[in-house]
């Protein structure tokens, strides 16, 4: 609002108009001041990841460079547990409580957590042919069981765009059986290397085993953070989507109702 | 920056350039992915943001949401409104069919809820 004392002062509203617009563009659509600046974090930190991950640490001595895959296939792999034990945890919520607000986080979370899960298979492909000389190996537990966990989610994402907004408290339901059947899969994912070492080529967990360690181990946790910080940003704009979603639907659901009001009234009027 | 230079020519000079291809090929699926959803998910805000007033946005802050609200780009079209009127010598209402009005007259739930009360009165 501009006063009496900022027209006195012409320089004072462009002022305050350039600071308007520069927030108006920071805060459009699903963006608010808080996501900004954690998207411009995330940004430099994914700048600092790579820094770290092509020139700073040094090639593995039996990896040789595969090992810079390394710091974007585990932490993938990792953000899509947690985006997934989301899913579970809002599904969860959504049957017992039945509030949109779980409903629209398991749904962002399954999302964001395909996204990321698919990544740490293409990754791990890539990094499977230099290193054990295969893209892909079909009886190797660990991908297959990640690859079932994938399709589990894509086929949770399919339900909610198939069944549609038609009656969205069975859909959600539906859907919130299928993201628990999903996210079940992960102890089963992680804990594969060690149930069945004879049957995968993928080496058991190299963390808790202390095998990596300095530089490396220190890039690694950076990534892990990098995408965790990803993993909020975009759950966050990923959830304002869901809840601009049913606001829209809300509204013309209730402008569908005005009209057919209006066209009531005016039924009653010529009757009468 | 020199050593991070000398650490790019020693990749470049002695690593397998196959390999190389990989390590390349999975940053930039991970990166270029990720921003690819990260624009996704930015567009399609602004454009459903476009219909849903700002005050729905409960993410915004009440300075954000009145910066918005007087931003003329963002302002929601005109809902079609009927006027009303009371009569007051005959105390009927009148209210002309099918006149959409601007924005700033009354909303139909409103007018609807103020004919019932009328009719109920003037029994």
């Amino acid at each position: 609002m501009n006063t009496q004392a900022d027209f006195m002062h012409p320089e004072r509203i462009t002022s305050s108009k350039a600071t308007e617009a520069t927030e108006s563009r920071r805060t459009a659509g699903t963006g608010s001041r808080t996501s900004f600046w954690l998207g411009v974090v995330t940004s430099i930190g994914v700048a600092g990841l790579a820094a770290l991950g092509f020139f700073v640490v040094p090639a593995d001595d039996v990896q040789g460079d595969a090992v810079r895959i390394m710091f974007v296939h585990v932490p993938s792999a990792v953000g899509a547990y947690l985006a997934f034990g989301l899913t579970l945890l809002g599904s969860i919520m959504w049957l017992t409580r039945k509030s949109e607000w779980w409903d629209i986080l398991a749904h962002s979370a399954a999302e964001v957590g395909t996204l990321l899960c698919g990544l740490a298979i293409v990754t791990g492909m890539l990094w499977g042919r230099p290193t054990w000389g295969t893209y892909w190996e079909w009886g190797d537990v660990r991908l297959m069981t990640t690859l079932i966990l994938f399709l589990i989610m894509v086929g949770y994402l399919v339900s909610r765009s198939a069944f549609g907004t038609a009656d969205p408290v069975s859909t959600a339901t539906k859907a919130a059986v299928i993201g628990i059947a999903g996210a079940a899969n992960i102890p089963i994912v992680h804990k594969s290397v060690d149930w069945w070492a004879d049957r995968t080529l993928h080496q058991p967990s190299s963390l808790t085993d202390g095998k990596i360690e300095d530089l490396t181990l220190l890039t690694l946790m950076f990534g892990f953070l990098v995408v965790g910080l990803f993993l909020c940003w975009a759950l966050i704009h990923r959830f304002r989507l869901g809840w601009l979603e049913r606001e829209l639907y809300a509204e013309e659901l209730s402008e569908a109702l005005h009209a057919r009001r209006l066209e009531a009234a005016e039924e009653d009027r010529s009757r009468s | 920056m020199l050593a991070g230079w000398r650490q790019l020519k020693r990749i470049g000079a002695e690593a397998d350039m196959e390999l190389l291809g990989y390590v390349l090929g999975a940053w930039g699926a991970t990166l270029g992915a990720c921003m690819f959803y990260a624009l996704y998910l930015m567009m399609r805000g602004r454009k459903l943001a476009g219909s849903v007033a700002p005050n729905r946005r409960r993410w915004l802050s009440a300075a954000e949401e009145e910066s918005k609200l007087n931003s003329k780009s963002l302002r929601r079209p005109l809902k079609e409104t009927v006027e009303m009127s009371v009569n007051e010598s005959t105390n009927e209402v009148e209210m002309p069919v099918n006149k959409p009005t601007s924005g700033s007259d009354m909303p139909v739930d409103e007018l609807l809820g103020q004919v019932e009360a009328a009719s109920g009165s003037s029994e």
